[in-house]
């Protein structure tokens, strides 16, 4: 018995599969159609551009050639002759003719603006021109040639003029406009062979505050100097001329476009979308007729199972499993569309998450920096006084008033004790400026003086020289010793300047920036110099200070280190709310169980294992579950 | 009799142990695989675009350098504000160049290497970018410079956003030789920048029809003028030209005034004193005198005040802004655009698309130049009124093509430059 339904089941799990294969390549073939459309855009975008690029090489060739050829002109002995003497303008006429063809017009103006030569005759122009004006006195400013806008008179043909500045015996003489050809130009803009069938190049500039199309297109022939009626195109050009670069489909239709800084023009390609996608048309078909046979394809294969299994089963049976997967793919969907919305929810929260981060290290990297900065104010301020006390002997009086002078121009610095060997023995000096710009002595006890002497230059002495500097706590401070001129090379000190940090300052210009974040200041060794009541308790070994977050509960303490004042300046982040992320982690879990959950009992209805209390069947339900719970979790993982 | 079997026993016909292995075999394929795209969609491409800003936070040019750093950053917070770049937020990782040319290339190496930015931008001093460069053309990365600077460089792998000489300088004097006078002193501090500068100042002096009446440097670290000006006051020049270095100019004027050098006598024309730099300076001493920039703080445009409006709420009212802040403001948006064209941040896609990207900036519309990766910008010359800022007295109206090598080809340039790192003892500025 068992052999006979073995014979009929296994006919019609192979044609359940072959279903599921064919089903699997149809959706692969949609995938790869997709995929390809995506690559045909980007090559149709970048084919566009490249036409574009080589049509701004083009003009701008052009355009350079003719600059070039205006400044041989206008370097020409006949030019700057007919530039100083006006008598000689005349014979321009002739020379302009054996070299520049016979469309073009040439105009000389003096460095005084007056018309010296005019090829038409018509020396208003230059006057009434504002666009041929500015070009003139852009091109003697800058001292090399220059292309006016378009030249708009009425009863004139539009004209582009190159403007050249005459040179005579190292000084400007005279201006040189020549105009250039704008049938040669329009013959450069309306080469389609790259544009196939619909594509056209749209050329604009801005005339008289106005987007004006300056040349005429492949379907609008009568266009030039005419707005394009095209909204679309208008905001497209609008973009080009304010100097970006980029493209768009919209209503059908593609739009390519550049500026060309050189003439200030905007130029684009417009094209029909259909024909860039031209090649994928065949494939589109082909996918269709594809996916029809593979319906068919598909059918043919559950028929033949259903003739395998009638034996078995009754219809009413057999559209009761039917029905079940399709009850169940429902199911599926619904928890597969709760998924996808947790998981929406959950991005556009790490995305808050993480830009609230981002302001966070923005602003500890900013405090570091502006802390770090101060104390280098206060380095510099020790730096210059004691370079200025090197190379020659001070008296007291000049070092007292030195020492008065630094503490008032230096805020930054609250208080100066300068400990200098006087006659035999060791003296020190104390100024405090606790209110800035008010420098006051601090008389110094005998003990006190005895401190600085002891202290800084019995103790420290070898670490002074070692490193040039000393901080401790609870006082920062920054020591510099200096030496003896005769006395060099020796480097054994003879003073020694101690500045006070501004410990007050310093952490208010940082609580500036960090708000109310908890902050704790660390020297490199670890030791806390200082710490905020509500900051955590977190090692702070030298060796555990890094870029890596130290976590805490309920947050995590960034570190930052200052670098020239060798500290570390570290506070904590928590985010706005901790209780979000988890919420949707647990969303997400609770789903795929229940994920889960369904596909066991969705396979159970399916298989119609209904006998629960068989073991394999069990087994087998479970292993179902937990593939299609990790298929589950890879899709949404790819998602 | 139709045979039908129990439904419940079709399972039992099945070999448990296939299915169990099927099954395990099935589930660590699947998981390894779902392991496997979790970390690279989502942890090998990250959330964020990472960005180096590589300037000095210490040391004495970063007074400077620090404003550059907010421009840069003010362009990062539109970004992120408008949701970011292909979908991702954009992470600045600052880098420290502590005012010292070695640390900037070692800073430059550790964003590219360590840090793996998409892009720097960054670097303040001809010194510190000529040390970067090596760098970034090592790695084929991409570098943003935004300082007006000498020209004589093109590199393919940085865009130059500030102007070269023909941008600025050039226009500034044949204005002024045109409007005040045509004999000309130069004066500048010793290094890099202002020597090649006030060479091609020569140069174009001399095609221009006037004289050079005197030519004069000071050393980065020294504030001594008096001997310059006492020589300014013996050949009498009709203009002053100034590309004096930060706050040597306090000195320089101060020493100007006490020798009677007005401006309504001898004007001056700086290519060094921006509004920042104006803030430290005694303005009743400086009104009058003029500079020649491509962007002004006082322009009147609605991209600009949307600009400085936007600096100002962030940084504070009191706070200006100049043309190499406008420069690094604009270009990190052209960054962007390029990203937005490429769909990528790889970098060959993005260096090919940067070359033709432009925008409606603050100064006017700017384009980087496809052949040398310099800009197309506006030049202008401004006049130093009381309140501090620049009255724009002349505009070229339309951005100016950059022209990085002028009058001489790259060799002879370069055997130029050489002659001047030598000289000053393998390094680029005078001890």
């Amino acid at each position: 018995m068992g052999s006979r339904v073995r014979s009929l089941i296994l006919p019609a799990s192979l044609y359940g599969m072959a279903s599921f294969l064919i089903a699997g390549i149809l959706a692969g073939g949609v995938v790869g159609y997709f995929v390809l459309q995506k690559t045909a855009m980007q090559n149709m975008f970048a084919h566009y551009n490249t036409t574009l690029n080589v049509l701004s090489e083009n003009l701008n060739s052009y355009l350079h050639t003719e600059m070039n050829r205006a400044q041989e002109l206008a370097q020409s002995s006949e030019v700057i002759q007919a530039s100083q003497d006006p008598n000689k303008a005349a014979q321009l006429a002739s020379f302009f003719q054996k070299k520049l063809p016979a469309t073009s017009h040439q105009l000389l103006f003096s460095a005084e603006h007056h018309v010296l030569f005019t090829s038409t005759g018509d020396g208003g122009l230059y006057e009434t021109n504002s666009a041929l004006k500015a070009s003139a006195q852009r091109s003697r400013v800058l001292v090399s040639p220059d292309i006016s806008d378009f030249v708009i008179i009425p009863g004139h043909r539009p004209t582009l003029y190159i403007t050249v500045p005459v040179l005579g015996k190292n000084r400007i003489v005279a201006t040189l406009a020549v105009s250039i050809d704008y049938e040669y130009l329009t013959k450069l803009v309306s080469d389609y062979s790259q544009l196939g069938a619909t594509g056209e190049f749209i050329i604009a500039q801005i005339v008289n505050a106005k987007i004006t199309t300056i040349f005429p297109t492949r379907f609008a022939p009568t266009i030039a100097f005419n707005e394009y009626p095209d909204p679309t195109i208008q905001e497209i050009l609008h973009v080009a001329l304010n100097g970006e670069a980029g493209s768009r489909i919209a209503h059908g239709l593609v739009y390519v476009w550049q500026y060309m800084p050189l003439v200030q023009w905007g130029i684009a390609v417009k094209s029909n979308y259909a024909q860039g996608m031209k090649a994928l048309r065949n494939i589109r078909i082909f996918i269709l007729v594809f996916g029809v046979i593979c319906l068919l394809g598909i059918i043919f294969c559950w028929y033949r199972a259903w003739l395998c299994l009638r034996n078995f089963y009754s219809a009413s049976l057999i559209l009761s499993v039917f029905l079940q997967i399709v009850l169940y793919g429902l199911f599926i969907g619904a928890i597969w569309l709760s998924v996808l919305a947790a998981r929406t929810h959950y991005k556009a929260y790490h995305q808050r998450a993480n830009k609230e981060l981002l302001t966070f290290k923005g602003g500890l990297q900013k405090a570091a920096l502006m802390i770090n900065y101060r104390a280098s104010l206060v380095e510099d301020a020790a730096s210059s006084f004691v370079a200025d006390s090197v190379g020659h002997i001070s008296t007291l009086e000049d070092t007292t008033t030195r020492l008065q002078r630094m503490l008032h121009d230096n805020p930054e610095v609250q208080s100066a004790v300068y400990v200098f060997e006087q006659g035999k023995s060791w003296d020190v000096l104390a100024y405090t400026a606790q209110v800035p710009h008010e420098v006051k002595r601090i008389e110094l006890s005998s003990e006190q003086k005895q401190f600085w002497k002891g202290k800084m230059l019995e103790r420290h002495v070898a670490w002074i020289l070692e490193k040039s500097l000393i901080r401790s706590t609870p006082e920062p401070m920054y020591v510099l010793p200096f030496y003896s001129p005769q006395d060099i090379e020796r480097r054994t000190p003879v003073g020694c300047l101690c500045l006070m940090y501004s410990m007050s300052d310093m952490l208010e210009t940082a609580r500036h920036i960090t708000g109310d974040t908890p902050i704790a200041l660390l020297q490199q060794d670890g030791l806390v110099v200082y710490k905020d009541q509500n900051f955590p308790q977190v090692s702070t070994s030298y060796s555990e200070l890094s870029n890596m977050p130290v976590q805490v509960n309920g947050g995590a303490v960034y570190t930052e280190e200052m670098i020239s004042l060798g500290w570390y300046l570290q506070a904590l982040f928590v985010p706005a709310s901790q209780i979000v992320p988890v919420a949707y982690a647990v969303l997400i879990v609770l789903v795929l169980l229940g994920c889960m959950f369904l596909c066991a009992y969705g396979l159970y209805c399916a298989l119609g294992l209904t006998n629960m209390r068989k073991r394999s069947n069990l087994f087998l339900a479970s292993i179902a579950a937990i593939v299609v719970g990790c298929l589950t979790l890879v899709l949404l993982t790819l998602l | 009799m139709t045979f039908r079997p129990r439904l419940h026993d079709l399972g039992q016909d099945m070999n448990t142990k296939t299915f169990f292995f099927i099954g395990m075999i099935s589930t660590v394929i699947i998981v390894s695989s779902a392991a496997v795209i979790y970390l690279h969609f989502l942890q090998g491409n990250g959330h964020t675009i990472r960005v180096g800003i590589l300037h000095s936070q210490t040391g004495p040019v970063a007074l400077s350098e620090l404003p550059i750093v907010d421009a840069t950053m003010l362009a990062i917070d539109e970004l992120n504000a408008a949701g970011g770049l292909l979908g991702k937020y954009i992470e600045p990782i600052l880098g420290d160049g502590a005012s010292d040319a070695a640390t900037f290339a070692a800073q430059a190496e550790k964003l590219i290497a360590k840090d793996q930015v998409a892009v720097i931008f960054g670097c303040w001093t001809s010194a510190s970018r000529k040390m970067v460069k090596p760098i970034v053309e090592k790695y084929n990365h991409l570098l943003f410079y935004p300082l007006p600077f000498e020209g004589l460089e093109s590199s393919p792998n940085i865009v130059y956003t500030g102007a070269v000489p023909n941008q600025e300088m050039f226009p500034g004097v044949t204005w002024a030789y045109i409007n005040l006078g045509k004999s000309f002193y130069l004066v500048g501090s010793d290094y890099v920048g202002p020597r090649v500068v006030n060479e091609l100042i020569k140069m174009h002096v001399q095609l221009l029809g006037g004289t050079i009446a005197g030519e004069a440097y000071q050393p980065l670290n020294g504030a001594v003028f008096k001997q310059i000006v006492q020589d300014i006051v013996k050949t009498q020049p009709k203009v002053i030209v100034n590309t004096v270095s930060g706050k040597n100019n306090i000195a320089f004027f101060k020493e100007l005034r006490s020798a009677g050098i007005t401006p309504e006598k001898i004007p001056t024309i700086s290519f060094s004193i921006a509004e920042e730099e104006l803030k430290i300076l005694s303005i009743k001493d400086m009104v009058g005198d003029y500079a020649g920039w491509s962007y002004f703080q006082s322009i009147e445009r609605p991209e600009n005040a949307k600009f400085v409006q936007n600096f100002k709420r962030k940084y504070g009212e009191e706070r200006v802004v100049s043309a190499a802040l406008e420069a690094a403001y604009f270009g990190v948006h052209l960054w962007a655009q390029a990203v937005k064209s490429a769909g990528t941040i790889d970098l060959s896609a993005v260096r090919r698309l940067v070359k033709i990207q432009g925008m409606n900036a603050p100064e006017g519309i700017v384009t980087i130049d496809a052949n040398n990766n310099h800009t197309w910008k506006l030049a202008r010359v401004g006049q130093i009124t009381p309140a501090g800022q620049f009255k724009v007295v002349w505009s070229s109206g339309n951005a100016v093509c950059p022209i990085p090598f002028p009058f001489q080809d790259k060799q002879d340039w370069a055997a130029f430059l050489d002659r001047l790192y030598k000289g000053w003892g393998n390094q680029w500025a005078a001890e």
